[in-house]
């Protein structure tokens, strides 16, 4: 099957041939609430039950797998907002509740060994990180998500607007770069090997899971919410 | 390598490289499609020559830093028809298509140590200069107050961050706060 049958927006793939074709797409379905025990299934079916548009899962798709893909506006005009903002709350969760939790545990026992002096620069460079990602999260849940709420519903907005995200948007993914660096190529030889490298995949996995969270926000979300804020919902 | 739409342009171009022996065609494309810009990536060409015709019509001006996200090797362009000038800058090189053979291998000499030489400076540790600075951007100091200290431009200073940067692979302050602690170059 060729990634376009796959990605075709009549939804006839079975979930399972999606999976398997890109992996990382497990985190998208189980995000969305849809269940994962239905492979047999087609993602049409799927996303039905689950009451998920399947136009906007495809989008979320396509752009988790091709770093290059720009969504056109005619696809743009079907995204279910709601979805969307599903799919980023999910992730929030995760990032904070799990992937930043297990990360914190293996950079823990992986720096045990090292002089205290190291174990507290390093501790405070991740939490540094650590506090700044969790900032910029709660920003998108306090300020962002309830004012898209708003715009969904046609309501008038309280003065917000999306180019005020935009320019919030920081960058964080620069000091998880650093951390992965540091960790790689300059920590001090009594740690062990294993949790090193358990602790690299760790980081590697956040740092892509995240690069596509972000290119989301982009590609999708700014992009529709500008198209919303200009010309309303059609 | 070769990357030329053309088969008897690339052709040609091969056996003109194998009979003066000097450099081989580890492979051809003859266009950058999906799956040739992955083998591009996984390619050990140490030079690459791309006719600016393989490249779409809307990505022919950019070329250059196209190719440059999938290889480090210099880029030579090979003119096969009159083009627009613009879609020739950047190039590292360009061949014409009535270059005699040994114009054509002066080219791609040239092309391949200007690479090396900005390579070299590149894989080294960090300078005696290069360390103090780290340890004054580690101690939080601005650019224009390190500019002051050492007597430098802060031109000079911005560069002189950029390679500590492309060196260690850290690039924020805090993270180089770390890198300089961890090397003993600061005591916290």
């Amino acid at each position: 099957m060729t990634h376009k049958d796959l990605f075709a927006s009549n939804g006839k793939t079975l979930l399972a041939d999606l999976i398997e074709q890109n992996f990382p797409l497990i985190n998208i379905v189980g995000r969305l609430g849809m269940d994962l025990r239905m492979g047999r299934y087609t993602v049409a079916e799927v996303c039905d039950k689950a009451g998920v548009d399947l136009e906007t899962f495809m989008l979320i798709c396509k752009i988790y797998t091709y770093d290059d893909f720009v969504p056109t506006d005619n696809l743009l005009d079907k995204v279910s907002v709601k979805d969307i903002v599903k799919y980023l709350h999910a992730s929030h969760q995760y990032y904070a509740g799990t992937a930043l939790v297990q990360l914190e545990e293996s950079i823990e026992n992986l720096l045990r060994p090292c002089s205290e002096k190291q174990k507290s620069a390093i501790w405070k460079f991740y939490s540094e990180y650590s506090d700044e990602v969790r900032r910029h999260f709660s920003y998108e849940e306090e300020q962002l998500f309830p004012y898209l709420d708003m715009l969904c519903c046609g309501k008038e907005n309280n003065g917000y607007s999306i180019s005020q995200f935009e320019e919030h948007h920081s960058n964080v993914d620069e000091k998880l770069a650093d951390l992965k660096n540091l960790i790689m190529r300059y920590l001090p030889e009594e740690c062990d090997n294993n949790l090193c490298m358990q602790t690299i995949s760790l980081i590697f996995h956040l740092e892509t899971d995240l690069l596509h969270h972000t290119r989301i926000e982009d590609e999708i979300l700014v992009a529709v919410v500008n198209r919303i804020e200009k010309n309303g919902r059609k | 390598m070769l990357i030329i739409p053309a088969t008897m342009v690339a052709r040609g171009f091969e056996s003109i490289l194998n009979s003066v022996g000097e450099f081989q065609v580890t492979s051809i494309l003859s266009d950058l499609s999906h799956n040739n810009e992955v083998r591009l990536r996984f390619s050990d060409a140490d030079l690459i020559v791309m006719d600016p015709q393989a490249m779409d019509f809307n990505d022919r001006k950019n070329a250059k830093s196209a190719l440059q996200a999938y290889t480090d090797a210099p880029v030579i362009a090979l003119q096969t028809t009159v083009l627009n000038e613009e879609y020739l800058k950047g190039y590292d090189e360009i061949i014409n298509l009535y270059d005699s053979p040994s114009t054509i291998i002066r080219k791609l000499r040239a092309a391949l140590t200007v690479k090396h030489e900005v390579q070299q400076a590149e894989s080294e540790e960090l300078s005696a200069r290069e360390k103090e600075i780290l340890v004054a951007v580690a101690q939080g100091k601005q650019n224009k107050e390190i500019a002051d200290m050492f007597n430098l431009s802060v031109y000079t200073v911005i560069t002189h961050r950029k390679n500590i940067s492309k060196k260690t692979g850290i690039r924020s302050v805090a993270g180089l706060t770390v890198y300089a602690m961890l090397n003993n170059l600061i005591e916290v």
